[in-house]
């Protein structure tokens, strides 16, 4: 199985092992079909018919013995939600981002799904730049740098992008047995934290011919902060809905937030090179 | 907040449902202008986001059966999660369940629904205009039972996949369900006579309303401000293949000079019966 | 927009207690504990908002703004009645405390 560095700073912080789990938390404090929160603030997730998770206080991931047979399942969920998990038990801040580095600097496109962020991280990755992480991208405040470290270098694209990207999708290996998502494998970029130069919101207007960039300011930059963290209300739900505040508004202070408009069509991917380029150059 | 129940805001595509939302949008705020391309992150459709950020889960990784299976459930925590009584959403999809029986569109916490019926001659002729796409298309797309908006592939940008079937079946599964009181409302009567239609939507749903503030609103989202204001700032909704101005089919029975007698008897053959009982033949 | 006097001028305001407020880019954002929401702050907003770091009667609240802008008292009390009956609403700061020494 191929795991990404590990999530913490170098020695291995997170057990990983395979267990029986119950189906479901007795009395958790939150519930839905897909994820129950402890009172003691454990987790656990439900994703499929086979795949169980449950992590506890940010160091310990129990897979269900009956997922073992899925292992690309298992693995496209650690890197992916359950990683996000465990950074809010860690305390970490986590963007909902897919990040991407060049001569020693990393930029973040962040947005909700459906944005683009995978499309555009990969698209970039076959251009010159190197790749960090997908989905899930953790900060850290370190050596005078509002820093990105490397998560996972698998990216999840859907058929269409992966053909936009020239990759044949039937050549892709599946992530999730039985769905349409392919995945990318790109080398690591670093294993050290990059400092991040920018924070790019993605958005998408289709009246747009071509793609447009603004530098945002102010409290307006973050907000709504469902836009820019990880999973938000999952970090309320875990009691971390101030240190992730301050730890946005800390960026946001620290690092530029640009606004990135789309045309929705994937043929406009060549010009946001040149655009991503200038908002790294610019600083 | 508990005791949060959603107002429902259907159509098939084409069928007047952003004219009502911004109606609404308008009214809510006491007759208030409506800026048009905020309209669909105030009232909107059901999105991928949403089940991530309201399920804690990874939705664009699920099966299309299991956001299915999933959709009650959202809509459940959504409205836990909302702090306002009334929650509107836009919907265009049919009235489905789901595989195990549950309605996707929950009863319990559903103050009501709202159905706009447009002819569906003049849908054909405004949507292919809104894609720009081949009249014929569009009409062998509404006798289709088995179409659905936002699902090639699950690739559906940012929407969740929205079932959407045939025409007259899309008709039937709200008008015919009755978990969730519908009131159903021709498109055609809104353009002869926004102010009384406005006045029975906002009665439907329970919003108060003032008559002054149902008169503002219909004026402030009459079809001319809202032409002014797509040709000043455009408008977001409009495909990138659309030919015309989205309000330009704004009018009724323009399908008389577009289809041809053939296309229009199609549509007829296929859907009259729910024709005849909108009073359309 | 005129609102009525909902408070006398000499009424007590402050922070609300529950609440965590940050800077981006010299605008404040604050999180309200008790409502769960974000609101970020225009220029005049932060202003005012970092007077009330200290609890005060609206009246001395307008009176130090009116010498900040240099400004027109009738209009900075309207200004500034309609912006605290926001913020009240959404519990970001607390009218009437009581006691100003608290």
């Amino acid at each position: 199985m191929s795991l990404p560095p590990a999530v913490g700073d170098g020695a291995p912080e997170i057990e990983l092992r395979c267990s029986d789990i119950p189906q479901r938390l007795d009395a958790p404090a939150w519930s839905s079909p897909f994820i129950d929160i402890g009172t003691d603030g454990n987790v656990l997730m439900r994703l499929g018919q086979h795949t169980r998770f449950l992590i506890r206080g940010g160091r310990e991931v129990i897979v269900d013995e009956g997922a073992a047979a899925h292992m690309p399942d298992v693995e496209t969920f650690l890197v992916g939600a359950v990683s996000g998990v465990l950074l809010h038990q860690r305390n970490d801040l986590a963007l909902h981002a897919s990040c991407v580095a060049i001569d020693d600097r990393a930029v973040a496109f962040v947005g909700p799904s459906g944005r683009g962020k995978s499309t555009l991280a990969a698209f970039l990755a076959a251009r010159g730049f190197a790749l960090l992480t997908d989905d899930v991208c953790r900060i850290v405040f370190q050596r005078q740098h509002v820093c990105v470290v490397p998560g996972s270098c698998r990216l999840r694209l859907w058929p269409d992008a992966a053909r936009a990207l020239d990759h044949a999708p039937e050549t892709l290996p599946t992530g999730r047995s039985g769905h349409p998502k392919r995945v990318l494998v790109l080398p690591v970029g670093s294993v050290d934290p990059v400092p991040l130069a920018a924070v790019i919101r993605l958005a998408i207007d289709t009246r747009l011919k071509t793609p447009s960039l603004s530098r945002l300011s102010g409290p307006a930059s973050v907000m709504p902060v469902e836009d820019l963290l990880y999973r938000a209300r999952l970090g309320r739900r875990l009691g971390r809905r101030i240190p992730l505040f301050q730890g946005l508004t800390r960026l946001a202070g620290l690092v530029p937030v640009f606004s990135l408009t789309r045309t929705g069509d994937m043929a406009d991917l060549p010009g946001l090179v040149g655009l991503v380029a200038s908002v790294m150059t610019g600083g | 907040m508990a005791g949060v129940q959603f107002g429902w805001l259907v159509s098939y595509p084409k069928s007047g449902n952003t004219w009502m939302r911004m109606m609404l949008s308008s009214l809510m705020s006491g007759g208030g202008s409506v800026d048009i391309n905020a309209i669909d992150s105030r009232i909107g459709i059901a999105t991928f986001a949403e089940m991530d950020e309201f399920l804690g889960v990874e939705s664009c990784e699920l099966t299309r059966e299991e956001i299915a299976i999933a959709r009650p459930a959202l809509h459940a925590a959504i409205a836990a999660d909302h702090d306002e009584p009334l929650i509107l959403r836009k919907v265009h999809d049919r009235y489905w369940r789901t595989p195990s029986g549950g309605a996707a569109f929950v009863p319990d916490i559903s103050r009501g629904a709202v159905y706009l019926v447009r002819d569906p001659r003049d849908i054909a002729v405004s949507y292919s205009h809104h894609r720009g796409s081949e009249i014929d298309r569009m009409i062998g797309q509404m006798a289709d039972d088995d179409v659905a908006l936002a699902s090639a592939t699950l690739r559906g940008k940012e929407q969740l996949p929205q079932p959407l079937g045939s025409w007259n079946g899309h008709v039937l599964s709200w008008l015919d369900q009755t978990e969730i009181p519908t009131l159903a409302m021709r498109y055609e009567d809104m353009l002869s006579a926004p102010t009384a239609c406005l006045a029975k939507v906002a009665m439907h749903l329970g919003i108060d309303t003032a008559e002054a503030h149902l008169h503002a609103a219909v004026v402030a989202t009459g079809f001319d401000i809202l032409s002014i204001q797509e040709n000043a700032s455009g408008f977001r909704e409009r495909q990138t293949s659309a030919m015309a101005a989205f309000f330009r089919q704004g009018r009724s029975g323009g399908w008389r000079e577009q289809l041809s007698a053939a296309q229009a008897d199609r549509i007829v053959d296929r859907h009259g019966a729910v024709m005849a009982r909108f009073g359309y033949l | 927009m005129n609102s009525t006097l909902r408070f006398e001028l000499d009424t007590p305001v402050r922070w609300h207690p529950e609440h965590i407020a940050g800077e981006v880019n010299g605008l404040v954002v604050v999180l309200g504990m008790s409502q769960g929401k974000h609101v970020g702050f225009d220029a005049m907003a932060t202003h005012v908002w970092h007077r009330l770091e200290w609890t005060q009667t609206v009246s001395e609240l307008c009176d130090g703004l009116a010498k900040d802008f240099d400004g027109d008292l009738v209009v900075i009390r309207q200004d500034v009645i309609d912006l605290l009956t926001q913020l009240q609403e959404l519990k970001l700061v607390e009218i009437g405390v009581g006691d100003l020494s608290a």
